[in-house]
């Protein structure tokens, strides 16, 4: 699908916005939406309901069978974006890629132990554990400062 | 562990395990056959047994990643896998005698020696690293 951009200064007076024009929803729209969306709420799905999540709501995002899922403490729900997308739409915030499939919030981490070949185990504050991949621990390391 | 991390393990062992390999050859010899001459075909022999040794990595290739369960459960099955091919290779080579027990117990004394001490030597780095982590953690986010 090809979207033509079209940038315009608004009339005084007028807000700040951004209008999409579609014949139909796709979820390529959706996904843009939703990118635009996380800027302050990540879009996700539960079935048919539409949910705006904070980031600082969600414990984790992983994919899983090329869906991508976001959970929080006690629900998940589905996004309709690519793991990168949400990945670039939470930069600067506490969310950090720690496996080819998932994306932490560093801050729901309770400690962190070891998990043989290098790689750490992440215990988070619902009691859930994530294997952070040797991979992207120089990424954490560089992140906690260390 | 996907396929490049596996390259990349792979790379690095392949280091450690020519390593063992030459440290444990050393001190078998110096026990069972002190004196041994070793020929430039027993140096390709070692760094072939290294390289065979190393294939055996491909047990921890796995799409997701492993739960802790898991990857020990693995460990144990490399390890065994390990200690096979190196002893058939030794075998093969008439390094050890399989009908002298004596040498087959020490064969694999060393291979598991090696393991274990490499095994040590980064669950004390990890566990280091990790509470470095934890202290950052909690001044971040939970002080």
């Amino acid at each position: 699908m090809e979207l033509r951009i079209v940038i315009e200064e608004p009339q005084d007076g007028e807000e700040e916005q951004i209008v999409i024009k579609c014949r139909e929803m796709t979820v390529e729209l959706l996904r843009i939406i939703g990118m635009l969306k996380a800027q302050d709420a990540l879009v996700a799905y539960d079935g048919n309901k539409i949910h705006r999540i904070r980031p600082n709501g969600v414990y984790y995002i992983e994919v899983v069978d090329n869906k991508t899922f976001l959970y929080c403490k006690n629900e998940v729900y589905e996004s309709k974006q690519k793991l990168y997308e949400l990945e670039e739409a939470l930069v600067n915030t506490d969310f950090l890629r720690i496996s080819k499939s998932v994306i932490l919030n560093l801050s729901k981490v309770k400690s962190l132990s070891p998990a043989l070949n290098g790689r750490f185990e992440a215990l988070l504050d619902n009691g859930e554990r994530i294997i952070v991949s040797r991979q992207y621990m120089s990424d954490l390391k560089k992140r906690l400062g260390i | 562990m996907r396929i490049e991390e596996l390259l990349k393990t792979m790379l690095r062992s392949f280091f450690i395990i020519t390593t063992g390999i030459t440290v444990s050859t050393y001190v078998f010899c110096l026990l069972f056959y002190p004196d041994a001459v070793f020929t430039l075909n027993d140096i390709a022999r070692i760094l072939l047994m290294a390289l065979a040794s190393d294939m055996a990595h491909v047990i921890f290739l796995s799409r997701r990643e492993l739960s802790k369960k898991q990857m020990l459960l693995r460990k144990i099955i490399h390890l065994l896998v390990l200690s096979a091919m190196l002893l058939y290779f030794a075998f093969l080579w008439d390094w050890v005698k399989l009908n002298k027990a004596g040498e087959v117990v020490v064969f694999l004394f060393f291979v598991w020696t090696v393991y274990v001490v490499v095994y040590l030597m980064t669950s004390y780095r990890d566990k280091k690293l990790t509470e470095r982590i934890n202290s950052r953690l909690k001044e971040r986010y939970r002080s």
